[in-house]
């Protein structure tokens, strides 16, 4: 496993390489550059400041000089100044990524602690009263957009009954930015994403354990006469849980990306705002960081993905 | 308050995808629409409280003035710094650093003497050398390359300010610019006399204090600890508390020269605009401190919030139907004119706008000081497709056998191509109604797909064969001056209007008689009711800024412009 796992990371290099020259020819293929914004009526002489901002940016350069700049830059530990916010990348990173990672661990931590449990009980009384609850519930929860979703919380829990914060990632007075603080204003977004994942995950975990319960060794275990909850404990919902575990791997990878809408709709400023408003900015240096954390995360989780499924299934083996 | 030039001026910047292009609304009689609003200012001032103001768009964390182009920076930044100079609700400039100045026999001195009373908030004085230090930071090369520059206009008509730029003199003291006088007044020297120098540049600089940063390298000011939060400030405000780029709160400055303020603490949060109306009616924020916070669409819920105050402002700015001049199709100045009477702008502000703007048809919206009127010879291009039809038959452009006008440049039938940004549903609607008006006096309109700002502002800012017209619009400097726009060699006159009368005509507005005012006012009359005639470009309108506020919050009468807050120390809160 060991030499696996090394052998992976080492695979990632010109992965990432690659991923960083295509997103660097795309990001220069988009029309226009950070500067064209700028429309001062009050400059008089705009030509020459733009002039003057393009050459210290380098954008006059040839492409392959910017993005060898660039990358011997980065590998230095130096990400660049925003071209919008004129801060270094790594300080407006930071706190996104912060805000980001704590917003995707409640959320999937609310999916897990609810989807898993329902799908459970589903599957334990299949085509039951509270299967069918669930079931609708579920259906209706996942087609609605949980953008809309966020906008009822919001009037509900914070406009209404004042319990959550509406806005922000902290909030103001003396326990501003602590943990608890935090937490508090993660929650409503966290429960937006959570609400409609959570019927991703309990359908799984539903489907899987029926599933898994018409297996040979399902009834081979019956047949030796151990009791239902133990073969239900042991040999349906272990097994069940192979395709939930990789899925879980899988959610790792897109942790850091985000969340644009719901990131707005809250004032969340987190990694997705970051990356729309530099995208839309044509904020190169800030485009570059943001998208190779991106592949970083989504490589990372795959790699968890294969390593959780060989820990939960001993019929997989990568040495 | 302060820092109108720059405030209104970003609106443009960002206007990117926001505010600009996102035509606000509300009645042309502004105020009178307000509503409930007649106890706002009445009552004795009372101290305490705390005022939550709300920003529909983030800000960017970095509060040393300046160092950040973002007019949701700057209304956080102005709390907490002082300009030389202030203005009142009129838009006249109005004694603030500076008490008083004077301009030499040759105008090319000007004399500036700071306030005696204007201290830091560490009971340092406000000097001279303070003055110098800012505006030797603002032509920095430094500060006008890797922090942008955006505002190293300001000290950009200062003798030698291109030395320092480019790096051969690192102080106006040194060039000449500058001259220390004593320790509250100096003399900033400029190579030719330029009447809007004082208004457009120098009144909206907001000195720094260079006891604290001198030993600081400008480089290294942007990470520095002062800029995520100025602890020494002499604006109504000081910074106790900046949480990123969530909320930041400050405190009054008990020691603030021109009073002490009401209220005690002020919070200052971004607010979605999706949110903002219920933050508003649960009591979360008191105030938009942004005007594009409030959705036209939004006005009249809010209105009906109980102990809310709904105000519109006329915005210091026009939004147009911009026309590449050098096409042939729009060299006849009848066609221009033609365009402008077939447009029913009325009603397209009730549709679009829902009432919350005010029809246009010159380079100065009303709220100006030097906006002339039909009194002065201005044609309001009253809505008459009669009159467009007439101008476009005297132009050449006949009607085909369908109906649809023939371009005599081209001998086929017209078909002008209308570029709009994408991702707001007010631009896209002041598309489609263009389109259709214009189709109606047999010009066809073709919607280009919509792209995004920094697409359109590229493609339309160099001359892409693409664009032929387009729609934008401007936010305004609170000095009229027309340079940076509409001059023949001005990157931003879009249109590439060269006409060497207008250019007369604005150097008029600016030069060494332009000193008096009332010779500057008839300058400007002259200059727009060329501009009129001419029709370089369609104007629409000048949209409204929309406030709402809580009836519990007191805003003394004359406290208000299209610039926002003036005199936040004046501002109380009911208890």
């Amino acid at each position: 496993m060991g030499t696996y796992i090394v052998r992976r990371l080492l695979g990632m290099i010109p992965m990432l390489f690659l991923i960083t020259v295509a997103v660097f020819l795309m990001m220069h293929a988009a029309p226009g550059n950070a500067f064209d914004a700028i429309l001062n009526p009050g400059i008089k002489d705009m030509a020459a400041l733009k002039q003057r901002l393009i050459e210290s940016a380098g954008l006059n350069k040839p492409l392959w000089w910017q993005y060898g700049h660039w990358i011997t830059q980065f590998v230095q530990g130096n990400w660049g100044y925003s071209f919008t916010q004129h801060q270094p990348v790594i300080t407006l990173i930071g706190p996104a990524l912060r805000n980001t990672l704590l917003l995707a661990v409640m959320a999937e931590i609310m999916i897990l602690a609810i989807g898993i449990p329902v799908g459970i009980l589903q599957a334990r009384n299949p085509y039951g009263r509270f299967d069918y609850v669930i079931s609708t519930f579920s259906f209706v929860l996942f087609s609605v957009p949980y953008f809309i979703l966020a906008i009822f919380l919001i009037y509900f829990f914070a406009i209404d009954l004042g319990i959550f914060p509406a806005q922000g990632a902290v909030g103001t007075g003396p326990g501003a930015g602590s943990f608890v603080d935090h937490v508090d204003h993660a929650f409503l977004p966290a429960l937006a994403i959570a609400l409609v994942s959570t019927t991703v995950y309990s359908r799984y975990t539903r489907g899987s354990m029926l599933d898994v319960s018409r297996k040979d060794y399902v009834r081979t275990a019956y047949a030796k006469g151990l009791s239902g909850s133990l073969v239900f404990r042991k040999h349906v919902l272990r097994n069940a849980m192979i395709p939930i575990v990789t899925q879980f791997g899988y959610d790792i990878g897109g942790l850091v990306g985000g969340a644009v809408i719901l990131e707005g709709l809250f004032s969340y400023q987190g990694m997705g705002l970051l990356t729309i408003n530099a995208v839309n900015g044509r904020d190169y240096p800030v485009i570059m960081a943001t998208s190779l954390l991106f592949a970083v995360g989504v490589l990372i989780g795959n790699l968890v993905a294969d390593i959780l499924y060989a820990v939960v299934d001993p019929r997989i083996r990568y040495n | 308050m302060k820092h109108l030039t720059k405030v209104a001026a970003t609106t443009v910047a960002l206007a990117g995808s926001l505010s600009i292009l996102l035509a606000g609304c509300g009645t042309s009689g502004s105020t009178s629409s307000a509503g409930n609003n007649t106890t706002s200012s009445a009552g004795t001032p009372v101290n305490g409280g705390t005022l939550t103001l709300a920003q529909g768009t983030k800000y960017d964390d970095q509060f040393i003035p300046d160092m950040d182009a973002s007019l949701y920076t700057m209304n956080i930044t102005q709390m907490a710094f002082d300009p030389l100079l202030n203005i009142d609700n009129k838009m006249n400039f109005v004694p603030d650093l500076v008490q008083s100045y004077s301009w030499s026999n040759d105008k090319k001195t000007l004399t500036m003497t700071l306030d005696p009373k204007a201290n830091w908030t560490d009971g340092q004085p406000v000097t001279s050398a303070d003055v110098l230090f800012t505006m030797n930071y603002l032509a920095s090369k430094v500060y006008n390359t890797t922090l942008q520059g955006q505002y190293g206009y300001l000290v950009g008509p200062v003798k030698g300010s291109s030395k320092i730029m480019n790096g051969t003199a690192t102080s106006f003291a040194q060039t000449g610019g500058f001259t220390q006088v004593n320790d509250k007044t100096f003399e900033l020297h400029f190579d030719k006399p330029d009447a809007a120098v004082l208004y457009a540049d120098i009144a909206s600089i907001q000195p720094v204090p260079s006891h604290i940063l001198k030993d600081i390298p400008i480089a290294q000011w942007q990470t520095s600890s002062f800029n995520k939060m100025p602890t020494v400030t002499d604006g109504a405000y000081k910074f106790t508390q900046v949480n990123g780029q969530d909320n930041v709160q400050m405190t009054a400055n008990a020691n603030y020269f021109r009073g002490n303020p009401h209220i005690t603490n002020l919070v200052i949060k971004t607010v979605t605009p999706d949110v903002l109306p219920g933050e508003l009616a649960n009591g979360d924020v008191q105030m938009n401190i942004d005007s594009g916070a409030i959705k036209p669409q939004d006005v009249s819920k809010l209105k009906q919030i109980p102990g809310l105050t709904v105000k519109p402002i006329v915005d210091n700015g026009f939004s147009y139907l911009g026309l590449k001049l050098y096409k042939p199709e729009f060299q006849n100045v009848k066609v221009r004119q033609a365009i402008e009477y077939a447009l029913n702008r009325p009603q397209m502000i009730q549709g679009i706008m829902k009432g919350y703007a005010t029809p246009v048809s010159g380079p100065l919206p009303p709220v100006s000081w030097a906006y002339a009127t039909p009194q002065d010879g201005m044609n309001l291009y009253n809505y008459n497709p009669t009159q467009a039809n007439q101008l476009l038959d005297e132009a050449g452009w006949k009607k085909g056998a369908n109906g649809m006008r023939i371009d005599p440049s081209t001998g086929q039938e017209a078909n002008l191509h209308l570029s709009y940004s994408s991702g707001n549903p007010t631009t896209q609607a002041e598309a489609v109604a263009i389109q259709q008006y214009l189709q109606a006096v047999g010009l066809k309109v073709t919607l280009d797909s919509p792209m995004d700002f920094n697409t359109l502002a590229q493609k339309v800012e160099t001359n892409d064969k693409s664009i032929q017209m387009w729609l934008m619009a401007w936010s305004l400097s609170v000095d009229p001056d027309p340079r940076g726009l509409w001059d023949s060699t001005d990157a931003m006159n879009f249109e590439r209007w060269k006409d060497p009368h207008n250019d007369q005509l604005i150097a008029d507005t600016w030069g060494a008689k332009a000193f008096d005012q009332s010779y500057r006012k008839q300058a400007f009359i002259n200059w727009q009711l060329y501009v009129n005639q001419q029709m370089p470009l369609n104007f629409l309108w000048a949209r409204d800024d929309i406030y709402a506020y809580s009836n519990k919050l007191h805003i003394p009468a004359n406290d208000w412009s299209s610039a926002g807050v003036l005199n936040p120390q004046q501002w109380w809160l009911q208890q």
